[in-house]
């Protein structure tokens, strides 16, 4: 077991922003086609709905998927040779396939994709699902039923100064979504001002309505504070409180308290650990073993790695600096078999499904045991 | 369903067609064997030969047996009538997935329409197997047709290039955030840092400059990209500036280099590549403050510009968005921005002239030095010395008086 190096510290502030969230109805769901502009993080909520982001478009795509509940046994889902697949499937060369995110739904055992066929203007924004028998197909987007909800394209987006026919050049990525507790939550990324927003989007997505943004700093010795991007982020409770357990692109892990995620307040979140140097925070997922709980991190450059979400509970915002190389802070374990792993996402109780490299360039989807 | 009119069924000029009709005996040799009445072809609308769908003419007899059946189903279809693309060299075909698509017949034609437009240079190998439709008359079957198509490559001249890199100055600071990669058209994404390098000034590769995101953050034309330094080395205290400290340091010289090989949206490379050098000044810890900013007032009826002087260079594209003009009605004036002096000046020219009274240049305080410290905020906050946060509005005002 080691420990995650710490040399930093402190607790956060967080500005709130208020950004207008608006949805064109209040039904949760219409019959109708659905198109894409773009593609970017999925998830899954209950009852087979896949939330699709179109950061293009500024929205996010509740879609009521077909896939039918099973109680079959998934650990043996396995797709060798994944992207020339779903390559093959889209009729196209595999270099020319990206695979954005991967979303489970547990209930039916049905893997999720975004992907990207094309790297010109004429790319298209796929959704493809995987069966764990591995057939892969194409999720229609025609005639099915879905919900939008429309994000503002940040508080700011005036272009009056230059007449209004210019076009806003102005564009938010989507670095990650999840489904908690009733709220679809996106973290947002901005090709201009270096800011980060983290929206809170009520589902089902109701009329015209208020959502939260979050412009969160953090912390460094307990005494500076930075913006920065939020890579990547899950949930967990702590004694029946939902938190967000935000990995940001500079390294630290912060987690934040969903209760104060309310417009016009001011959030405090700690910075509970450094994820270490030329590393980038991938996925995240949390689940429990033998009654306990714990957290699963993807990592570029340094491996998968297994965190009790008990210690994050007790553990203290990292508030003084400890000195190079000393490792002192929340302690973890890093999953020596889990190599290459891009992409994680929970299957059931027992196995995680995960997106890795394979031999040369080829990626595998398959299930792994949880550890 | 109808064939559709705009498809003309022909053979299109950038369509390489190899038949090898009859390859595959049939399972029965002692069975009548019957010639298949034509090829595997793609037909095509003549504006966008991509759009190619796979046609195959129906022998008789399987057209007599669908006319008296029910309509197939997507898989049985697949099982007459498949094609697959060749995804990578060196990858067998067969066993890959068929590419998703309809299907459907129109005067004795199966048609396979793929479901989106075929990608120029790659191979799409064709099946054409009506044994399998179950629709034949006892004891008859018919031979295997295959056929391996590809639209060819429409030949892309090298035209686009990088119209500009900002900042423009030649000299930046060391907590330098943020370059803007202009190119002259629309580029192709999701590969992009592979093509942009960060030199020192020995010309030798500085590993990981940037913070490489996935999504990359593009305009909505494809025509700026955004590259931010990785932020984990510029911010104070934090483990990787700790460790590695900062991409840029003060007194050194860099080039960024921008590769001539990078693909535009059409597929063609850079007509050339691309280099700026800079050297390397100390860090701005400061946040840009519109009280230092020098006005220059336009005269009234006149459609001189209103111009603003700064004392550091600041973000192009923020300054695009976030500074502004109104009049004394608060009513945002209509006219042209332009950013020169390595973004040291803003000038603002009316569409119309301009009338005697008051106006506000209006400047939201996400404005950013190159550095990330904004209006109202520095880039890090130092709670030692600023222990609480002010309040913060969206917007700040500078007044001026245009007259005679």
């Amino acid at each position: 077991m080691k420990t995650i190096q710490r040399s930093i510290v402190s607790l956060f502030a967080a500005l709130l922003a208020t950004i207008f969230v608006s949805t064109p109805d209040a039904a949760p769901y219409q019959k109708g086609d659905v198109k894409l502009q773009s593609i970017g993080p999925l998830a899954t909520g209950p009852d087979g709905v896949l939330f699709v982001s179109d950061p293009k478009a500024a929205s996010i795509i509740a879609i009521k998927t077909e896939a039918k509940p099973t109680d079959k046994s998934s650990g043996n889902f396995k797709v060798e040779g994944l992207n020339a697949k779903v390559a093959a499937v889209l009729g196209a060369s595999v270099d020319q396939v990206r695979i954005v995110d991967l979303a489970v739904d547990s209930a039916s055992k049905t893997a999720y994709m975004s992907v990207v066929r094309g790297q010109g203007a004429d790319a298209n924004a796929v959704v493809v699902s995987v069966h764990p028998s591995g057939k892969i197909h194409v999720l229609s987007l025609k005639n099915i039923q879905h919900s939008v909800a429309k994000l503002s394209n940040a508080p700011d987006d005036k272009e009056t100064g230059t007449g209004r026919r210019r076009r806003n050049q102005r564009m938010e990525s989507i670095t990650d979504i999840a489904f908690v507790k009733g709220k679809v939550i996106v973290a947002g990324l901005s090709n201009e001002e270096f800011s980060s927003t983290l929206r809170t989007i009520p589902f089902p997505f109701e009329g015209s309505q208020k959502g939260t943004g979050v412009r969160i700093f953090h912390g460094a010795h307990g005494r500076y504070e930075t913006s920065s991007p939020v890579r990547t982020f899950v949930s967990y409770d702590i004694a029946g409180d939902p938190y967000i357990l935000a990995a940001y692109t500079c390294t630290p892990l912060v987690k934040i308290p969903m209760m104060e995620l309310k417009p016009g307040s001011n959030v405090m979140g700690e910075t509970i650990a450094e994820l270490g140097n030329r590393n980038r925070p991938l996925d995240m997922i949390v689940y429990k073993k033998n009654g306990k709980e714990y957290l699963l991190m993807a990592n570029s450059s340094r491996g998968v790695m297994k965190i009790t979400t008990e210690k994050l509970g007790n553990y203290k915002g990292i508030t003084e600096k400890v000195s190079r190389g000393e490792t002192e802070g929340v302690p973890y374990e890093t999953i020596s078999d889990w190599t290459e792993v891009h992409q994680l996402a929970e299957l059931d109780s027992q196995h995680a499904l995960v997106v890795r490299g394979a031999d040369g360039d080829n990626l595998n989807l398959e299930a792994v045991r949880l550890p | 369903m109808p064939l559709r009119h705009y498809y003309a069924i022909a053979f299109c000029p950038f369509i390489l067609v190899l038949q090898l009709g009859c390859t595959k005996a049939t399972q029965d040799n002692a069975a009548e064997s019957t010639k298949p009445s034509g090829l595997i072809r793609l037909a095509k609308r003549a504006a966008v030969p991509s759009q190619a769908v796979f046609e195959v003419d129906l022998p008789q007899a399987v057209a007599d047996g669908l006319a008296n059946s029910e309509t197939l189903e997507t898989a049985d279809w697949e099982q007459v009538f498949h094609i697959h693309a060749e995804t990578a060299e060196g990858l067998d075909w067969r066993k890959l997935p068929p590419v998703q698509g309809s299907y459907r017949v129109t005067n004795n034609h199966l048609i396979f329409e793929p479901l989106f437009a075929l990608q120029a240079g790659v191979n799409y190998h064709a099946v054409f197997n009506p044994s399998k439709a179950g629709l034949l008359p006892e004891g008859t079957s018919f031979d295997v047709i295959e056929a391996t198509l590809r639209l060819e490559r429409p030949r892309a001249m090298p035209e686009t290039i990088v119209s500009q890199v900002y900042p423009t100055a030649n000299s930046l600071p060391e907590n330098l955030l943020k370059f803007y990669l202009h190119f002259s058209a629309p580029m192709s994404q999701g590969n992009v840092y592979s093509h942009i390098h960060l030199l020192n000034a020995r010309n030798k590769k500085i590993d990981l400059p940037f913070l490489e995101v996935d999504e990359e953050l593009w305009n909505p034309d494809g025509t700026r990209l955004t590259i931010l330094f990785d932020p984990g080395r510029i911010k104070s205290g934090l483990l990787p500036r700790e460790q590695d400290g900062p991409v840029l340091q003060k007194g050194q010289s860099y080039t960024l280099k921008i590769d001539a090989t990078w693909p535009d949206a059409a597929g063609a490379p850079l007509k050339k590549g691309f280099t700026k050098k800079f050297i390397v000044a100390a860090p701005d810890v400061e946040i840009p403050s519109p009280a230092r900013w020098k006005m220059t007032a336009p005269e009234a009826d006149s459609i001189n510009p209103m111009t603003l002087d700064f004392p550091e260079p600041l973000d192009h594209a923020l300054l695009q968005r976030l500074l502004w003009i109104e009049d004394a009605g608060k009513h945002a004036v209509e006219g042209q921005v332009q950013v020169r002096n390595s973004e040291r000046q803003w000038t603002f020219v009316p569409s119309r002239g301009w009338k005697d009274g008051d106006y506000r240049v209006v400047i939201g305080t996400g404005l950013e030095d190159l550095a990330g410290n904004n209006v109202a905020r520095p880039f890090e906050v130092d709670r030692v010395q600023r222990p609480e946060d002010e309040f913060i509005p969206d917007y700040v005002t500078l007044d001026f008086k245009v007259g005679n």
